[in-house]
């Protein structure tokens, strides 16, 4: 009886195992009718303690840098903005001074540190790259698709929004100076626009601006201690 | 294999030891690495008011998750996670209490990834996974008794480890089979084009068509047939370009980090067995080349005396 008992006990957990990899590859396979149907199942176990995703350049590698920039803004200049729109005057780059300490550095912290700037922006626009499937299946005209992708593209924007304005608050209180009256700041995104193959020899790289918003300076978010170095990149 | 075949190899013998304290080790050199460079911005990414806004509460629930997140409402205690990371990375990269350090580890890892999600990549996402699977395995000089179930228990988590390993290749492959730029061979050249990436003087090599085309087309076909090579007479061979490939992308790309986890996790397919054949291999070798300095250093004359 306790051999048995034992065989079974041995039996039951390489069950588990092949059950935990089943749910795990369809979590991670493309979207389909079966998939959508089991979908509150795999987010409830492997989305909830097993979270991951392998579409590492996949499918469409980035191709460019995407800089945060920002822009404090005065009470007065934010009341100015409906008749003036956006000052095009002292513009601060978060990300690019970043990059440039990586190159020079690539035992540093500068590349992870900028992360937190990208994937806001990318989630602000996209959501997140592993919702590209998603995306993608919506556009054929899947509705269930649609339903998914649309619901997390609103929860990613929501955190996108809050994490912008951590990033510029701590942005702000790190080049304060005393009697400054800041009440907001402008975020913008630049980003590098892809040159195609065809064109790698006769185009050079150039860019276009995205403004991501108006964002409330959070007196309690902590200086980041890291963009007084951006004073002289204005 | 055994004559009881797949059975046999679950049942008899711990296997791949050698292979997991190379994953350990790995894992907890990388875990180092990064608090490294990480530690004095701790308080900006996870501290209290800082960037990290995630909570645990969707995987601990309400009770457990709360008191939880309530660790980076203090700096101190924000600072102790580190601390406890580092702690059990250093005794992962040394063998030490390998066990505790992978409860210890994971917990203080995963904490910091649930505050701030936005700063991980797929290595950090593949270094949480392998240490939940490390929780299942002996220690590495551990000797139990064969075919009991802690023997099973530890087969059972080196089978889940080399599965996730072959998921995480497969899938990661067949994504990229989907997209029109690595069909077309073109890819490596776009991400050569990130400048925040890549090092400015490799980015002229990837616009020559043969080198990205071959490079692209290599990416894929490497990541999807990992899983056959892993089952085949293939292995080594692709363990061994597996490990280049990613020695590559370390210094190509930067992403250091990742790097040294996914060497560690082809390594970790090699054979204890291959591993012995490797350490005598190398300890020979080590003799071989102190003799021959020790008869140059005979040959070279000495210092010719005055008067």
């Amino acid at each position: 009886l306790i051999r048995g008992v034992g065989l079974a006990a041995r039996m039951g957990m390489l069950g588990l195992l092949c059950a935990h990899f089943a749910l795990t590859v369809a979590y991670l396979a493309p979207p389909s009718p079966l998939k959508a149907r089991v979908q509150p199942l795999l987010d409830a176990t492997v989305g909830t303690y097993f979270e991951q995703n392998w579409s590492l350049f996949a499918p469409s590698p980035r191709s460019s840098d995407v800089a945060l920039l920002a822009r404090p803004l005065t009470a007065t200049e934010v009341a100015d903005l409906s008749r003036r729109g956006l000052p095009q005057e002292g513009w601060y780059d978060l990300s690019g001074p970043l990059y440039t300490a990586f190159e020079g550095n690539r035992l540093s912290a500068y590349e992870r540190l900028s992360r937190p700037q990208y994937r806001a922006i990318l989630a602000y626009f996209a959501g997140d790259p592993s919702l590209a499937a998603w995306q993608e299946s919506c556009a054929r005209g899947d509705p269930t698709s649609c339903g998914i992708y649309e619901q997390r593209v609103d929860l990613g924007r929501a955190r996108a929004r809050e994490l912008l304005t951590h990033i510029s608050s701590a942005f702000y209180h790190d080049i304060a100076r005393p009697g400054d009256t800041v009440t907001h700041v402008a975020l913008r995104a630049r980003d590098g626009v892809r040159i195609l193959w065809s064109q790698r020899e006769t185009s050079a790289r150039t860019t276009r601006d995205i403004d991501l918003g108006v964002y409330p300076v959070d007196p309690s978010v902590r200086p980041a201690g890291l963009y007084r170095l951006l004073e002289g990149t204005r | 294999m055994t004559r009881w075949g797949w059975w046999g190899w679950l049942a008899t013998a711990p296997r791949q030891r050698s292979g997991l304290r190379v994953l350990q080790g790995a894992i907890g050199a990388m875990l180092l690495f990064r608090m490294a460079l990480e530690a004095r911005y701790a308080l900006y990414l996870w501290g209290p008011n800082g960037l990290g806004l995630g909570s645990t509460q969707p995987v601990l629930g309400p009770t457990l998750g709360g008191m939880a997140d309530r660790l980076f409402t203090m700096d101190a205690s924000t600072l102790a996670v580190v601390v406890v990371l580092v702690i059990s990375a250093l005794c992962l990269l040394l063998g030490w209490h390998t066990q505790w350090a992978s409860v210890f580890a994971l917990v203080a890892f995963s904490l910091i990834d649930a505050r701030l999600p936005e700063l991980i990549d797929r290595g950090d996402t593949a270094a949480r996974l392998m240490l939940f699977y490390l929780l299942l395995t002996l220690p590495f000089r551990s000797a139990p008794a064969p075919s009991s179930v802690v023997v099973w228990i530890h087969n059972l988590g080196v089978l889940a480890i080399a599965m996730q390993a072959m998921t995480l290749y497969a899938i990661a492959g067949l994504m990229k089979a989907a997209g029109p730029e690595w069909y077309e061979g073109t890819a490596l050249y776009y991400i050569s084009q990130v400048e925040s990436l890549s090092l400015p003087a490799l980015r002229g090599i990837f616009r020559d068509p043969f080198v990205t085309t071959a490079a692209s087309y290599f990416t894929v076909l490497y990541e999807a047939l990992f899983p056959i090579a892993m089952l085949s007479r293939l292995r080594l061979t692709w363990i061994a370009v597996g490990v280049a490939f990613h020695v590559g992308i370390g210094v190509f790309l930067g992403i250091i980090s990742f790097s040294i986890v996914m060497i560690a996790i082809d390594l970790f397919f090699l054979t204890d067995a291959e591993y012995a054949w490797i350490a005598i291999r190398a300890r020979l070798g080590w003799t071989a080349l102190r003799r021959r300095l020790v008869s140059l250093a005979r040959r070279v004359p000495g210092p010719a005396r005055a008067g």
